[in-house]
This record gives C-alpha cells, sequence and structure tokens, in this order.
C-alpha cells in the first residue's frame, strides 16, 4: 500500500494566485474606505454610522475593521432547502460546489409551443418553473422573464407566486420593493410552517441589485433591510458593464463589484449577525460596436471565475453569471457562449450560477436553451469530477490478465465501472451516421425542444400544503388592492 | 410450461450465468423440445435484449451478460438439440482482413452473434484471404463477416470475396461487411450480401441471412 | 507616488491540473510495471532486436511477433536522451512550432473517409479537391497552427493516397503538417516531396516541414508497419507522434486512471525503442484517449471523457518533459449544430487550459469519420475567445483602476475615461462569427443563425482566389512522386473503383 498520497478530488483551476487576491481584497477595502459609496437609504446610513462608519451627507465610507468584520460574521456555507423536504434538491453551498439555475426579468420568452419569441406572460412562470424542477443539472429557481400582462408593480409578485407552485427546488426571488418582499416572504413562510421554522430552513433567496458604479439605491437597501430583518439568504449583486459602469479591466471592475456588495454587506451583518449573504454579480464588457452588455463575450466566464475566486478568499458565497448568450437565436453561437460560461462556473465552484436560459443578451428567457444548458452543466460536471487513481482505477492486474490484443468488454471490472465511469448524455446524439440518418437526422435543438415538451407533458412538481395556496391567493389580492389606491401612486421613493 | 419459458427469458435478460443452464436443464427433464427451449425460453430473451439495446435501456456490457447466460443455456441445449435434428440458429464466420489489427468492433460482433444463438469462429485479425478460404472450408459457416478500419486494408476485403468466388465457394455463404470507413455503397460495389453499421445492425444482418430473424 | 510591488508571485494565466504529482507517478509507476511484467506484442522482428540489444525481454515467440518485456532502467535511459522539445515548421518559414510544456498550438485533425459537402451539406467520401481545400480553409484560420488532411484522398489509387494527400495538402497551405503513411514506402515518399519543397536534406535539418503519425494498436500491439515508421523516422530526423488511440472499456481499462496507464505503456515502449535506435530522436506522445459508449458502442470523440483523459494525459507528458499530442475540436455530432458546438467548446478549453502541445482535431464530426469545413470555421472562433480567457487577469495598480473609480465617483460612467479609451482595444475581445446585433438589426441583416453565418465564412474563402503556394516547376515536381508511386503499385488495384 501506498502512503503519503495526495490527490485531486475534482480537478484544481486557479484564476489568480494567493498574493493576486490578497491585493485584490485590499483595494477592495481601499476603495470602501477612501472613496466609498453614495448610499440613499436613510436608515442603512443611521445603522452604519452607528456601527462605525463615516457619513457625510449621502456618501458613507467604511473603516476597513468594519468590513472585515462583516466578512468575518457572514457563513462561508449554508443550506438551502427544498420546500417540501425532498432532500435531493437540497442545495448546500460550500467550497467547491457549482450550482446552477435561470435568471429573472428577460422581457420576451420564446414561447414553447411555437417557438417564437413574444412577451413574457404570467402563464410562461409555470412553465418555467416545472422544467427547473425536472432537469437534473439545474439546481434553484428564477422565472426568465418579467410578468407582462400584471400590473407593472406586481410582476415579481406574480412570478413568485408561479414558481413557487411548480417546483420543490430553492427559488431566488427578486422584488421592486419591500411590499412585494413581504407578500413573498408570507408566502414562503407559510410553507415553511413559520418564522421560526423558516429561519432554520430557509426555502428561498431574496435578491437585491444596487447601481454600477458604487451606489447603493433606495430600493436595493429597502429590500436587504427587510431580508436582514427577516433572516432571509440575501443575494447583493450588482451588474457593472466593463467599459461603461465599470473600469475596463477585469481587475478594475472586480473590485468595483465586490466593494458594491460589501457595502450591502456590512449593513446586513449589522441588522443580523450571521445572516447568509452571498454577493455577486454580473460582470461582462460592453461591445463597443453595438453597445450592448455582452452576456455570451468571453470576457465573462473570465471576469466571473476572478470574481468567484476573491470571494471564496474573503469568505463568501458567489453569485455567478452563466449558461447565457447574446444569440437572437438557439443555435450554435447559443451555445457556444453558454457552455463556455457554464464550465467555467463549473470550474471555480462558484456557488449559484444564474441567467441559465438567457438569450440576446438577456432580452429574452428560454428554456430551449436552459436545457441545452443543461446538458452543458451535465458535461462539465463530468470533468470537474476529475480522475480516481487508486489501485482498483489503475487497473495493472486487469491489463496483465486482458494482455495484448485482448480486450476488455467482458471483465468484471469493466461491468464495475461503466456506469459510473462514464457520463451518459440525454442530448447529445452518439449514434453512427446510419442510425442517425433513419432516425430522423435531428439535431440537438431538435431534442432540446422534444424534451423540454416531454417534461411539459408529464412532469408532476410536488405540491404545496393547501393554506400555502390560500395564503398565495390572499397576497395576490391584497396587492392588486394596494396599487390602485391613489396612496400607492404617489408613495415617496428615493430618501 | 409457458412460466419456464418466461423464466428462462427473464434469466437472460438479467444475464443470469447460474440460473439459465439450470432452467435449461429443468426444461429438458421436463421433456420439453430442444427446439422448442431455443425459441421460446432463450431466443425470446434475446430478442427482448436486442429490443432494450436499440431503444437504448440497455448497456452493452449487460448485453454481453445475457450474451453469456445464452451461450451457458446453449452448451447445455446444443447436445440434445443437435440429437433432435433441429436445426441450430447458425454458424458465422469472423475476421479481420489482411493488413489490419484492429479487431474491437468484429469481436463485439462476435460476441452479440454468440448471444444470438449462433456458433461463432474468429479468426482474429490480419486474416489473409487464403485463411478466410481454408476456414470456409474447415467450418462450413452460413455467414462470413469481414472487417476492416482502414481504407487502405478495405481493399483486402474486395480481394477476399474475390478470392472466395474463385474458390467455388461463394454460393454457400452470405458475405457482410462491417468497419467505421465501410458504407453500404461500397459493401455492393465490392459484391457483398450486406453491410452492418455497427455491432447490433451486424447481428440483424446475421438473423436475416439465417432467416431466423 | 505609486512604488512599484515586489514580493509578488502571480499567475500570468489562469492554471488547472486534473492529476497531482503523486497521481502523475501513480500511473507512470503501474506504467513501468506493465512494461515490465506484462510486456507489449512487437510484430516487427528489427524492432525486437532492436529492443532486444538494448536490454529488453523477448519471449513468447510466434511466426510473425514477440512479446517483448522492458525493465524500467531502460525507460530511466530513454528519458534521460528524451528531447524535451520538439520543432516543426511551415516549409516558407512563416509559421512554426516549438513544442513544449504549456505551448499551446491547434490544428486539423487527419484521415476521415467521409466529409460534409461545403455546398450541399451531403455526406460522401473525401477527394484531392476536399483535402486541397481544407489546407486552404486552415491557410486562411488565424488560429490553426498547423494542418492534417481532414480526408483520406479517395479518388486517386488506394495504396498511394497519402502522397496526394501530403501534395494537396502542400498546395492548399505552408503551416507545419502533420502527415499519415499508407506504409513505409508512403514516408520515404512524403520525405522526399519534402526535401523538393523545402529545398533539399539538409534544409529539413535546420527545421522539418512535417511531423509522422504513427499509431500503435490497443491494447499493447504495435504492429510492423508502426515499427518500422518509428526506425525510419528516427533514423531520419523526421519528428514523429506516437499514438494509441485506447476506448476505455473496450481496448483499455474502463477506468480512466487505468486507461492512462496502459496508453503511458505504449507511449514508454515507442520511447525507449526511438531512443535505442537514435538519442535524441524527437517524438511526441498522446492520442486519442475516449470511452466507448456503452449504450451506442460508439468511440467517443465530444465526451468529457476524452477532455478530461487527455488533460490527465497532458500532465503526464509535462512531468515526463516530452511534447504532447492533444485532442479538442471534435464531436460525435453528425453534422455542426448545437452538439458539435457545446463539444468543441468545452474540450478547446479544457486543452488550452491544461497546456497541451500540439492540439489536433479540429473539424472532426461523427467520430472522427466525417470532417467539416463549418466545424474548422466555428472552432477557430472558439479557440480565439478561449485564448482570450488564457490571457487571464493582471492585478495592477492600473489594472486595478482604484484612482479611475475615485475620479469617476458613484454614479458617473467610464466611457469617455482615458483609462478605457486607451485599453477598450485590448481587454474587450471582438466577434467575427459571433453576433451580437439587437434584434431589430439581427432582423433587418436577415435573421441568421451562426450556422449560417459560419457557412458563408466557409464559402467566402474557399472562393477567395489565393496565390498559387507552389511555382508550376515545384509542383510537378512533387507530382511525379506521387505518379511514380502510382505505377508502382498499378497491380493492387481492384478492377473497380471502390470509393468515389
Amino acid at each position: 500500500m501506498r502512503t503519503n498520497y495526495r490527490v485531486h478530488s475534482g480537478v484544481n483551476f486557479r484564476m489568480f494566485s494567493q498574493d493576486q487576491l490578497e491585493e485584490l481584497l485590499l483595494g477592495v477595502l481601499h476603495v470602501l474606505e477612501y472613496t466609498g459609496l453614495e448610499v440613499h437609504h436613510e436608515e442603512s446610513r443611521d445603522i452604519l454610522k452607528k456601527a462605525g462608519a463615516w457619513v457625510d451627507g449621502k456618501r458613507v465610507r467604511l473603516p476597513s475593521y468594519m468590513v472585515k468584520r462583516s466578512l468575518e460574521m457572514a457563513p462561508r456555507s449554508f443550506t438551502l432547502f427544498a420546500r417540501d423536504g425532498d432532500r435531493k434538491h437540497d442545495i448546500h453551498i460550500g467550497p467547491g460546489r457549482a450550482h446552477f439555475g435561470p435568471g429573472p426579468t428577460c422581457p420576451n420568452f420564446i414561447d414553447v409551443e411555437t417557438l417564437e419569441r413574444r412577451p413574457y406572460v404570467k402563464s410562461d412562470v409555470p412553465l418555467v418553473a416545472k422544467v427547473v424542477d425536472a432537469l437534473p443539472n439545474i439546481d434553484f429557481c428564477e422565472s426568465l422573464g418579467t410578468v407582462g400582462d400584471v400590473h407593472y408593480d406586481l410582476g415579481a409578485l406574480y412570478e413568485f407566486a408561479g414558481m413557487f407552485p411548480n417546483t420543490s427546488k430553492p427559488i431566488v426571488a427578486w422584488s421592486y420593493d419591500q411590499f412585494d418582499s413581504a407578500g413573498i416572504h408570507k408566502i414562503a413562510v407559510t410553507e415553511a410552517g413559520g418564522q421560526e421554522a423558516f429561519e432554520k430552513r430557509p426555502n428561498y433567496v431574496h435578491y437585491c441589485e444596487p447601481l454600477s458604479p458604487l451606489v447603493s439605491t433606495f430600493e436595493a437597501l429597502d429590500k436587504l433591510v427587510f431580508a436582514a430583518r427577516n433572516r432571509i439568504p440575501l443575494v447583493f449583486t450588482p451588474c457593472p458593464i466593463a467599459g461603461g459602469t465599470a473600469p475596463v479591466t477585469a481587475a478594475g471592475i472586480i473590485t468595483q463589484a465586490a466593494a458594491e456588495s460589501w457595502m450591502g454587506l456590512t449593513v446586513a451583518q449589522a441588522i443580523q449577525p450571521g445572516l447568509p449573504f452571498i454577493m455577486g454579480g454580473v460582470l461582462s464588457v460592453m461591445d463597443m460596436n453595438s453597445m450592448i452588455l455582452a452576456y455570451g463575450a468571453p470576457e465573462l466566464p473570465l471576469m466571473m471565475a476572478g470574481l468567484t475566486e476573491l470571494a471564496h478568499y474573503a469568505g463568501l458565497p458567489l453569485w455567478q453569471t452563466g449558461g447565457c448568450t447574446d444569440s437572437k437565436t438557439f443555435d450554435e453561437q447559443a451555445i457556444i457562449e453558454g457552455s463556455l460560461s457554464v464550465y467555467f462556473s463549473a470550474l471555480t465552484g462558484g456557488d449559484l450560477t444564474h441567467d441559465v436560459g438567457y438569450t440576446e443578451s438577456a432580452m429574452t428567457g428560454s428554456v430551449f436553451q436552459l436545457a441545452a444548458m443543461d446538458e452543458a452543466i451535465g458535461y462539465a460536471r463530468r470533468i470537474t469530477r476529475g480522475i480516481e487513481v487508486n489501485e482498483d482505477t489503475l487497473a495493472v492486474d486487469v491489463i496483465h490478465h486482458v494482455g495484448p490484443n485482448g480486450h476488455y468488454l467482458r471483465e468484471p471490472h469493466t461491468r464495475r465501472y461503466y456506469k459510473t465511469e462514464f457520463w451518459y448524455p440525454n442530448l447529445c446524439d452518439r449514434r453512427n451516421f446510419e442510425e442517425w440518418d433513419m432516425m430522423g437526422r435531428t439535431t440537438m435543438k431538435d431534442r432540446a425542444i422534444a424534451r423540454v415538451q416531454d417534461i411539459l407533458a408529464a412532469h408532476q412538481p410536488s405540491p404545496l400544503k393547501p393554506e400555502t395556496e390560500k395564503v398565495i391567493r390572499e397576497v395576490l389580492e391584497e396587492a392588486e388592492d394596494r396599487v390602485k389606491q391613489d396612496a400607492w401612486q404617489n408613495r415617496p421613493r428615493a430618501e | 410450461m409457458s412460466r419456464l419459458y418466461e423464466r428462462l427469458s427473464t434469466a437472460i435478460l438479467e444475464g443470469d450465468c447460474e440460473k439459465t443452464p439450470k432452467l435449461v436443464q429443468r426444461a429438458l427433464d421436463q421433456e420439453l423440445a430442444p427446439k422448442d427451449i431455443l425459441d421460446n425460453g432463450l431466443v425470446v430473451g434475446m430478442n427482448e435484449v436486442g429490443v432494450r439495446f436499440k431503444r437504448g435501456d440497455m448497456f452493452v456490457p449487460e448485453v454481453l451478460m445475457s450474451a453469456d447466460a445464452m451461450q451457458a443455456g446453449l452448451e447445455i441445449l446444443r447436445p440434445p438439440l443437435v440429437a433432435s435434428g433441429a436445426k441450430l440458429i447458425g454458424k458465422v464466420l469472423l475476421g479481420t482482413v489482411k493488413g489490419d489489427l484492429h479487431d474491437i468492433g468484429k469481436n463485439l460482433v462476435g460476441m452479440m452473434c454468440e448471444g444470438a444463438g449462433f456458433d461463432v469462429v474468429n479468426l482474429g485479425f490480419n486474416v489473409d484471404p487464403e485463411k478466410f478460404i481454408e476456414a470456409i472450408k474447415e467450418h462450413q459457416p452460413d455467414i462470413v463477416g469481414m472487417s476492416a478500419l482502414l481504407t487502405t486494408t478495405m481493399r483486402a476485403m474486395g480481394h477476399t470475396i474475390k478470392a472466395i468466388e474463385e474458390a467455388g465457394l461463394r454460393d454457400k455463404v452470405k458475405i457482410m461487411v462491417g468497419g467505421a470507413p465501410v458504407d453500404a455503397a461500397f459493401a455492393e460495389r465490392i459484391g457483398a450480401d450486406g453491410y452492418g453499421s455497427n455491432a447490433p445492425a451486424g447481428v440483424e444482418l446475421a438473423k436475416q441471412f439465417a432467416g431466423a430473424a | 507616488m505609486q512604488v512599484s510591488k515586489t514580493n509578488y508571485l502571480v499567475n500570468a494565466t489562469p492554471t488547472l491540473e486534473v492529476l497531482t504529482q503523486d497521481e502523475i507517478e501513480a500511473i507512470y509507476y503501474s506504467a513501468l510495471r506493465v512494461l515490465y511484467e506484462t510486456g507489449v506484442r512487437v510484430y516487427d522482428k528489427e524492432g525486437v532486436e532492436v529492443a532486444y540489444s538494448g536490454g529488453a525481454i523477448v519471449e513468447d515467440t510466434t511466426e510473425d511477433s514477440s512479446l517483448v518485456k522492458m525493465p524500467p532502467w531502460m525507460v530511466d535511459r530513454a528519458r534521460a536522451t528524451l528531447p524535451k522539445k520538439v520543432v516543426v515548421i511551415g516549409p516558407d518559414r512563416q509559421h512554426r512550432m516549438e513544442l513544449y510544456k504549456n505551448q499551446i498550438y491547434y490544428g486539423a485533425g487527419s484521415d476521415t473517409p467521409f466529409t460534409l459537402d461545403p455546398y450541399t451539406g451531403e455526406r460522401r467520401r473525401a477527394t484531392y479537391q476536399d483535402v486541397k481545400n481544407f489546407a486552404r480553409l486552415a491557410q486562411a484560420m488565424p488560429n490553426i497552427d498547423f494542418h492534417m488532411s481532414l480526408g483520406i484522398v479517395q479518388d486517386t489509387a488506394v495504396g498511394t493516397y497519402d502522397r496526394w494527400q501530403y501534395l494537396a495538402m502542400l498546395e492548399g497551405t505552408n503551416k507545419p503538417i502533420n502527415i499519415t503513411a499508407v506504409d513505409l514506402e508512403g514516408v520515404r515518399d512524403q520525405l522526399e516531396m519534402a526535401y523538393i519543397r523545402v529545398g533539399g536534406k539538409e534544409e529539413w535539418k535546420k527545421g522539418p516541414i512535417f511531423s509522422l503519425y504513427i499509431e500503435p494498436v490497443s491494447p499493447l500491439s504495435h504492429s510492423e508497419e508502426v515499427v518500422q515508421k518509428l526506425l525510419f523516422a528516427a533514423d531520419h530526423d523526421i519528428p514523429f507522434v506516437y499514438t494509441p488511440c485506447p476506448l476505455a472499456g473496450a481496448t483499455a481499462p474502463t477506468t480512466l486512471a487505468g486507461t492512462a496507464v496502459q496508453a503511458l505503456t505504449e507511449s514508454l515502449f515507442g520511447i525507449v525503442l526511438s531512443q535505442l535506435r537514435k538519442p535524441g530522436a524527437s517524438l511526441i506522445i498522446g492520442g486519442l484517449m475516449s470511452n466507448m459508449d456503452m449504450l451506442t458502442t460508439v468511440y467517443c470523440y465530444g465526451s468529457p471523457e476524452m477532455a478530461l483523459l487527455s488533460a490527465a494525459y497532458t500532465q503526464i507528458t509535462k512531468w515526463l518533459e516530452v511534447p504532447e499530442y492533444e485532442t479538442a475540436g471534435c464531436s460525435d455530432a453528425k453534422l455542426f449544430d448545437e452538439q458539435a458546438a457545446m463539444e468543441a467548446t468545452i474540450n478547446i478549453a479544457t486543452a488550452g487550459l491544461i497546456g497541451g502541445n500540439m492540439i489536433h482535431d479540429v473539424g472532426y464530426l461523427e467520430q472522427g469519420l466525417t470532417s467539416s469545413m463549418e466545424m474548422m470555421v466555428a472552432s477557430d472562433e472558439i479557440i480565439d475567445m478561449v485564448k482570450r480567457i488564457l490571457r487571464g487577469i493582471p492585478v495592477t495598480d492600473v489594472t486595478q483602476a482604484l484612482d479611475v473609480m475615485e475620479d469617476v465617483g458613484p454614479g458617473g460612467h467610464y466611457l469617455e475615461h482615458d483609462h478605457t479609451y486607451h485599453r477598450f482595444k485590448n481587454e474587450i475581445w471582438r466577434p467575427k462569427l459571433i453576433d451580437r446585433l439587437n434584434w431589430e438589426n439581427w432582423e433587418l441583416a436577415g435573421t441568421k443563425t451562426h450556422r449560417d453565418r459560419v457557412h458563408e465564412r466557409v464559402i467566402e474563402v474557399l472562393e477567395t482566389e489565393t496565390e498559387p503556394l507552389l511555382d508550376e516547376a515545384m509542383y510537378k515536381e512533387l507530382r511525379r512522386i506521387c505518379e511514380l508511386a502510382d505505377a508502382r503499385h498499378k497491380d493492387e488495384e481492384l478492377d473497380l473503383q471502390m470509393f468515389v
């Protein structure tokens, strides 16, 4: 037997050295301490000031010890629970584990029947959730779209109300304001069995997005404060654009994004020490010809990998971006761009990767892209599983037994390993030409469409408790009433 | 009666090399006709294996385990089968042609043919036309299968068929060809009787030729 | 004043490891054991003799082969003279491959029986013109560094197709080429052709213009032709690629580690034999290492196991200090579609990350049976994208841009800042076939798919006239060698057109 044997369990990918990570971290602390951010939320400014921040009007600067303390308090690992208690849908966030899911807020959707691009509507939400629930490599749910056929202030609520019954996988919920947040929370808490039960086993995550560069908006912090008070795991993630709202260099945009996240972190930890906090978020370049935020650019996986390593170095999980494309249609470009970012997300173990299924630079959500990416994720995961090198897998005795010109098809060794050693695709076709020809010459697009349609026809997600269904109806009714009133139309926004 | 056949075909499906011969023996003890045991028990099982494999529900190692079970059952069944005058399923002669050392595909065909109940004679690789002819004379197969992996060795298939013709043996055998660079058009041009695009297709072809499909 | 930073260790590029050194050694010492205890079967008397004189054990000799076993010290001795760097250049010296640890070069794949017609999309057998066209395509692709035929020439004589293939490639490209050969005579002829192309034997010494592809059979079987080619290549300073193609589950152990052990055993045999024949003979090891898909029986070119196993093997070669023959840009799809795109993207990224040297098979579809121009052109751009990522992230005072952030401040923007202006061209990758138009403009442009644009580019290259790379006289001289070879093999042909 062999001793002193160190192995890679999985593979080992590194964008940065330890020295570079230290340099980056210190750069973020520098920005927070010397440049500071504009915080457009009076309550948050008060909280920060009490905790030791320097507040000058709206400009808030944080001495580095405050930030370091907040980083310390935030957990590196925690669990998001399936709402129905099915352990296999739980998400265990921690080092080396990459999870994937769709994103929110595309204005358009690819119709699952006609395959046409059209505005996203309420009835699309359950479809997306169902597909998410069924796909083996998708771990959490977002709706892929902004509901266009309800009151414009209620889209987020309708989304959650549509997703929650149709998947038991954890949902990442976004909202316009803390009224939405409250409604969503009420639904989730009912299913969990009360606020205390929810805090022990949270079944959804709250998403907030500040503004780049270096602005913590009222809406973002208002919701953050709500989430922190109710101990809802929180994603606080900017979407800076390199060359536009952030420095054009990767190191620069990473630094800025981290600073924007950590302002929120500091507020959140001050309210609720130990709140599960996921920093983020969507980093890419501005295409200098078309002026779009390029979701398919190679810089996206590059920068996301860098930000992920910084987050992990600092002790936080990361809200990543991947599986998305600038392509206007389900084609090879969509898959090239999506697979590239999915692969790097898997390599960095970068905790929750969202926007899987985004097409047309986040203008159109597609469950077909999502299904294709499910395959890419499976593929990537086989690679990041790595190679096991031990006495049995080295198979020296088997090689000896089979010998020159022999074969391994009948070996007991083969029988033991062929199912687990190899990944078997769902959408990739591995037939020879004649059979593929006979079976209709399908492309992967054809097969992805068929798979989605099969899922929609047959898959049954686990049902909600009846009282939760009731609460959903109540919340939606109450919200509809609320937005009709004048007081709502005239409510104050920024402070 | 049919229960026993059902259990037999299940044993084949499950690749059970211990149960299969036991069940064959039991069937023989119950004085069931060997041909019936073959057709309604063993072959039904292997046919189901073929169906499931084609559908993507069974893996190659499982198919081979079933083939092993089939052979284990046949070992018991062959003497009474021959004694009863019933025709065996058939005999297949396989070889990789001259100049070519690749034989994994051909070996897979051989194993799957055994699974289908054929007797298989495997000549190995780098088999020149003379050796094929010798083997045809010695073993008197129903079917000859040739395999090649290179375009330069594919020619040898044509040469071999020609040699078989010249030896006056062409009409005694059905000839099938296979191998990655081979296709149906090529098979036709060189005068083969059929082409199999992969191992399962080769077995189907063999069954067709043997009149058993 | 910002003082420059010292004591700063950086990743200038991202890094990837699949195996630790301990795991590499575990595989290596296992391969040594297999080479010593199990041995390999060798079908060439001369090769057996060379091995025997070098200290090998020879036993179980039959009419056509012997079992050759080599003790570990023979491998150690061979490693001492094994070149760590191999150079292959293009005939006009405009292109160069310096093959050593972590230097990456991407290139095409070889001998596919079929090809997808660039105009009709039909799958048909490859011809001389196809091989020439692929070479022209490779010439035009900025991220293709070396070339292989991407088609077996099947409209010329069968037994000499390799010479015609080489001629077609020389017509189309002056990048370094990796050739295949039907037999030893084919190598000889192609070497003659190379001497003509480059201006003589002495010129060859200044930099060989091709490497020779040699493929032993797994498991552990080295045919007469393979060994003869190896000895000839060693004698004539031809760098060669010695690459088994083990199939995990069928001709190699099902476990990836076991396949690596077996492949390494086969490679080590090639290393020892070549160094015995000529210390300092240049070789490149590696191969197409993949799994048999146990549902379809197919030899996977697009599986994650292929990418993973190749990456692991690359690490082994880095540790051994010999250049590596990697594989990427290939797929099991039957046409260039989304599956091809996915498999190629991930395997291209993996090969680049791990630092493979001669990364071949760009343009391969259908388990290496069919070549596709669209696959090659699309992969060229994928490689470009991957290279952007491989450039990594520099963390310096300039790139961290803390002072720029201070300048711009909360709510500002960076578009007009000098920092952006001076850097965006270098920082932001520019697509060619990847499309970034918004919906309206994309509709106006004809709602093209990526495949449409790739196809257009293929046709564009094919129909763009380029300066011939060979002048008339040279072409005639080269062609003469092919014709002489045909004449020598006249009697082997059957009376019919077998392929095309």
